[in-house]
């Protein structure tokens, strides 16, 4: 079983058939190192609303999520990228009502190349 | 409906001399006992006070976090700053007490203009953190905990918030 808060949860991924990836709970996304997503877990696409379009080939920052475009989020995933490493992980929560706003993110690098996008809703 | 139901914070009959019960997203996700102590107390207040918590009775001055603090006033659709602490001042370099928060005005301390807007439409604190690396630099936590007050009724009138720079231990 991979666990969210695994210090090694790339790799751990890794391990994992794309169909088990599709059964974590919660989601994952791959990107190359230009932002293009490779990799888009079912689970992902549940939780997140995304459904069933298309993703592989898109770029992640402009045409899925937008709303990560921003010097908060992506602005500081270049900046790991450039100092060749990439370990962070993001958490909004709050005390209301709606669950989507509550959520923690985390990229790691990818083995291959790229990096890996893990988001976990409260 | 009172004050407090319209929060989904309304008393748990279940709440017993340990405290309120857990409220969810935010105790369970934050980090810092000390952020985590300062939220329950906050929580404490809305469930013990005949009246949504109020800056004065919180009395944020006093909290050992409070050099780490800040204030801001609700001014029509923007924030005025009303208190900073020497912590806060000392990492920014100057003190922007009396600066306000419009538009999109610069952001001191990450996307404050979205997190209070949030904080006081939906009357609830809110939790932030980044846990960052660079390089081969020490990782850090930034964590920020932003909770409403009330002048009165239901109107947000003041927003106190900490936020907490930590180093970490590094994993390998």
């Amino acid at each position: 079983m991979v666990e969210f808060d695994s210090p090694t949860l790339a790799r751990d991924v890794e391990r994992l058939s794309e169909q088990d990836i599709d059964r974590l709970n919660f989601g994952t996304i791959r990107l190359d190192d230009d932002g293009r997503v490779q990799f888009f877990s079912k689970a992902e696409a549940r939780l997140s609303g995304y459904g069933d379009r298309p993703a592989l080939g898109r770029v992640f920052f402009t045409e899925i999520a937008p709303c990560m475009d921003n010097a908060e989020f992506l602005g500081r995933v270049r900046a790991a990228q450039a100092s060749g490493k990439l370990d962070l992980e993001f958490g909004w929560f709050g005390d209301f009502e709606d669950r989507n706003r509550h959520l923690r993110v985390r990229v790691q690098s990818a083995s291959t190349g790229g990096y890996w996008i893990f988001l976990k809703r409260d | 409906m009172d004050d407090k139901s319209i929060l989904g914070l309304e008393r748990n009959d279940s709440t017993n001399s340990q405290g309120p019960a857990a409220s969810g997203s935010i105790e369970r996700n934050i980090k810092s006992p000390g952020l985590k102590r300062l939220y329950l107390r906050w929580r404490q207040l809305l469930l013990d006070g005949a009246e949504l918590p109020g800056l004065r009775a919180f009395d944020f001055d006093s909290d050992e976090l409070s050099p780490h603090g800040f204030v801001v006033a609700v001014e029509g659709d923007g924030f005025r700053y009303t208190f900073v602490g020497d912590a806060l001042v000392k990492r920014l370099g100057r003190s922007p007490v009396g600066e306000t928060i419009e538009g999109d005005a610069h952001e001191l301390f990450g996307s404050l203009q979205a997190t209070y807007r949030q904080c006081r439409a939906q009357q609830a604190p809110c939790y932030e953190f980044v846990r960052y690396a660079l390089g081969d630099e020490r990782p850090f936590l930034f964590e920020r905990l932003i909770m409403p007050f009330f002048g009165g009724g239901d109107r947000v009138t003041h927003l106190a918030g900490v936020v907490l720079f930590s180093d970490l231990t590094p994993v390998h």
